[in-house]
C-alpha cells in the first residue's frame, strides 16, 4: 500500500488483484456487464485519486476499495432514480446455472434471485450497501463491517434489519 | 418465494459471474496509468464518505458557522432580526433632500447618516443608495424603525407601489412629501383640481410629517360632509357574553313530556344547529352531525327556552348544539346534554333557572 502511494506500478498490482471481485461485485449488483464495467472504472479511479486518504486498518485495502464500489453503486442508483428495472431482472436471470437439474426449479429459482435483486433497490442506501456487501461482495463479516466502517455488531444488526425489510418488501410484492 | 431472501442473495453471490473483459482491463489499467502520472492539482475530498459520526460533527460545525455568519451579518446590515435600531446611511446622493420629522433640512453628503423619521426625496435625475436600497427619480424613502421604506413615483392613474427594503404587512397610509398619486380611487368623490388640504377627520389621523421640500399632500379627497355617526350602544343592553362554545342547557318539564333547551352564543358563530336524539329503550346513541335528526337550525342563539314534545315511550332525549360559521363550517359544538324524560330529570346540562317558566316558547 505504502509503495502504491508513490508507485503506480504498485497500484497496478493492486488493481490486477482486486480487478476480478470488484467487477463481480458490479455485477451481481447491477445485472449488466456496461453498468459494471463503468462501475468498476469509476471506484478504481476514485481509489487511485485518494489513495492518498487512506489510513491502513486491519482489514487491508480490500473493505476499503469495496466501500468505493458500494458508493459508487449508491450513486448510480441514485442517478437513474430506478426502482426496479426490467433490464437488471432481466440480467439477474444470467446469474443463475445454465444447465438446472429441473426445467420448473430453475425458472423458480431464477425469478426468486431476480425478485431479491429486485427488491433491494427499494430499500434504503444503508441497508443495500449491508447487504450487497456482506453477500454479493462476498466480504467477511469482519470486512463487511470495516467496509461500512461500523463496529461488527452494529453490521449485524444493520444486516438484520436489512435482511427483515427486504423480506417484507419481498412478501409485499408476492401479495402484489 | 419459497426460500428466505438471504439465502436467495447468498445464492446470488455464489453464482459465477463471467470474467471482466480483457480488454476492458486493459484499458482501464493503462488509464489508472495515466491518471496516476498527471499531478492531480488539489486531490478530490476522501473516496469514502466520513462515517456517521464524523458527518454528524461536520454538520454540526456548519451549522454552527452558518448560523454565526448569519448573524454577523444580520447585526451588520441591520436587517431584521439584527438590530433594528441601526442608523441607515445614505450613500452616493445626487440632487436628493433630506428632511426631518421636525422639519429640519440635512446637508447631504455620501455617509450621512439618515435618523429616525428622515425622510429622503430624490429630485429629478437623482439617485441614492441607502443600504441595499437604491432610490430613482421621484421616490421618497421614509426611516421608521430603522428600516428603509420607500415610496416609488408613478404616474397618476396607475396604481401607487410602495416597496420596502424589508417586508411590512400594510403599505403605509401616512402621505409622503412628494405628490402622491390617488391611492384608493372613490368614485363619489368629485375631482379636485385644487390642491387638496390636508384634512384630519376624525377617523383618519395622518401623521404630522411636515416635509417642507415638497407641497403637502393628502391621503385622500376630502370624505363626504356627512359625519360618520357610530351607533351608540345602549347601556341598557349589555353585549351578549360570547364562549368559544356553545354552553348548553337542557331540561325536562316537571311532565316529563316536554323539554326544554337554550344555549349561549359563541364567537364566530353564524348559526347553529339543534341536533336530538330519542330513545325509547335505554340509553340513546350519540347524537349524529349531519343526519335526519337535526332537530332546526337557529339563526342566533336563542334568548328563551325552546322547547320540544316528547311522546311518552321517550325515556331519554340527548341534544347537542353545533355552531357553524359563514361557509356553513363547524365552528365549535358543545356538550352533550342527557336529558331523562318522563319526570326524572338529570343531564349534563344546567338545572333551570327557576325564574324560566318551563312552558314559554
Amino acid at each position: 500500500m505504502e509503495r502504491a502511494r508513490a508507485d503506480p506500478s504498485a497500484f497496478a498490482e493492486l488493481y490486477r488483484r482486486y480487478l476480478p471481485r470488484v467487477h463481480a461485485f458490479a455485477y451481481r449488483r447491477t445485472g449488466a456487464v456496461e453498468v459494471a464495467e463503468d462501475i468498476t472504472s469509476a471506484a478504481f479511479e476514485r481509489a487511485l485519486r485518494n489513495l492518498h486518504t487512506f489510513t491502513w486498518q486491519p482489514g487491508g485495502f480490500g473493505p476499503w476499495l469495496f466501500r468505493i464500489v458500494s458508493n459508487e453503486l449508491t450513486d448510480h442508483y441514485r442517478r437513474t432514480g430506478r426502482a426496479v428495472a426490467p433490464r437488471s431482472v432481466e440480467a439477474a436471470l444470467g446469474l443463475l446455472p445454465t444447465a438446472p437439474r429441473d426445467p420448473a426449479d430453475e425458472v423458480g429459482a431464477r425469478d426468486d434471485v431476480a425478485q431479491v435483486l429486485a427488491a433491494m433497490d427499494q430499500l434504503t442506501p444503508r441497508y443495500q450497501q449491508a447487504l450487497s456487501l456482506r453477500y454479493l461482495a462476498g466480504l467477511t463479516p469482519d470486512e463487511a463491517a470495516r467496509a461500512m466502517g461500523t463496529s461488527k455488531a452494529t453490521m449485524a444488526v444493520v444486516l438484520h434489519r436489512a435482511t427483515r425489510a427486504l423480506r417484507r418488501v419481498v412478501a409485499a410484492e408476492d401479495r402484489s | 418465494m419459497n426460500d428466505d431472501p438471504r439465502r436467495q442473495l447468498e445464492e446470488a453471490g455464489r453464482r459465477p459471474v463471467p470474467a471482466p473483459d480483457p480488454a476492458f482491463a486493459e484499458r482501464l489499467e493503462a488509464r489508472l496509468l495515466a491518471v496516476a502520472q498527471t499531478p492531480s492539482p488539489s486531490p478530490e475530498p476522501a473516496g469514502p464518505p466520513p462515517t456517521r459520526g464524523q458527518r454528524r460533527q461536520w454538520l454540526a460545525l456548519a451549522g454552527l458557522t452558518v448560523a454565526a455568519l448569519v448573524l454577523a451579518v444580520a447585526l451588520a446590515s441591520g436587517a431584521p432580526g439584527g438590530s433594528p435600531r441601526s442608523e441607515p446611511e445614505l450613500a452616493a446622493p445626487v440632487n436628493v433632500k433630506v428632511a426631518l420629522s421636525d422639519g429640519t433640512v440635512l446637508e447631504i453628503h455620501d455617509g450621512l447618516r439618515l435618523p429616525e423619521g428622515a425622510v429622503v426625496t430624490v429630485g429629478d435625475g437623482g439617485f441614492a443608495r441607502i443600504g441595499d436600497t437604491v432610490l430613482r427619480p421621484g421616490d421618497v424613502a421614509t426611516i421608521e424603525h430603522g428600516r428603509v421604506n420607500v415610496e416609488h413615483d408613478q404616474p397618476v392613474g396607475a396604481a401607487s407601489g410602495t416597496s420596502t427594503a424589508t417586508p411590512r404587512a400594510t403599505p403605509r397610509a401616512t402621505p409622503k412629501g412628494t405628490p402622491a398619486p390617488n391611492r384608493t380611487p372613490r368614485p363619489t368623490a368629485e375631482p379636485t383640481s385644487k390642491p387638496p388640504k390636508p384634512t384630519n377627520g376624525p377617523n383618519r389621523t395622518p401623521k404630522p410629517t411636515a416635509t417642507p421640500t415638497a407641497p403637502p399632500a393628502t391621503p385622500a379627497p376630502t370624505p363626504s360632509p356627512t359625519p360618520t355617526v357610530e351607533p351608540t350602544p345602549s347601556p341598557s343592553v349589555p353585549p351578549p357574553h360570547l364562549t368559544w362554545r356553545p354552553k348548553l342547557r337542557a331540561h325536562a318539564n316537571p311532565a316529563g313530556n316536554r323539554v326544554l333547551v337554550r344555549w349561549t352564543p359563541t364567537r364566530r358563530a353564524a348559526s347553529y344547529v339543534l341536533i336530538v336524539t330519542r330513545s325509547r329503550v335505554g340509553a340513546a346513541a350519540d347524537p349524529v352531525y349531519p343526519g335526519s335528526r337535526v332537530f332546526r337550525q337557529f339563526e342566533t342563539a336563542p334568548q328563551k327556552w325552546i322547547r320540544f314534545r316528547v311522546l311518552d315511550p321517550v325515556v331519554e332525549v340527548r341534544v347537542m348544539v353545533v355552531a357553524l360559521g359563514k361557509h356553513g363550517n363547524e365552528v365549535s359544538r358543545s356538550r352533550i346534554a342527557i336529558v331523562t324524560t318522563g319526570g326524572d330529570v338529570t343531564g349534563e346540562g344546567e338545572s333551570p333557572p327557576p325564574d324560566v317558566p318551563p312552558d314559554s316558547p
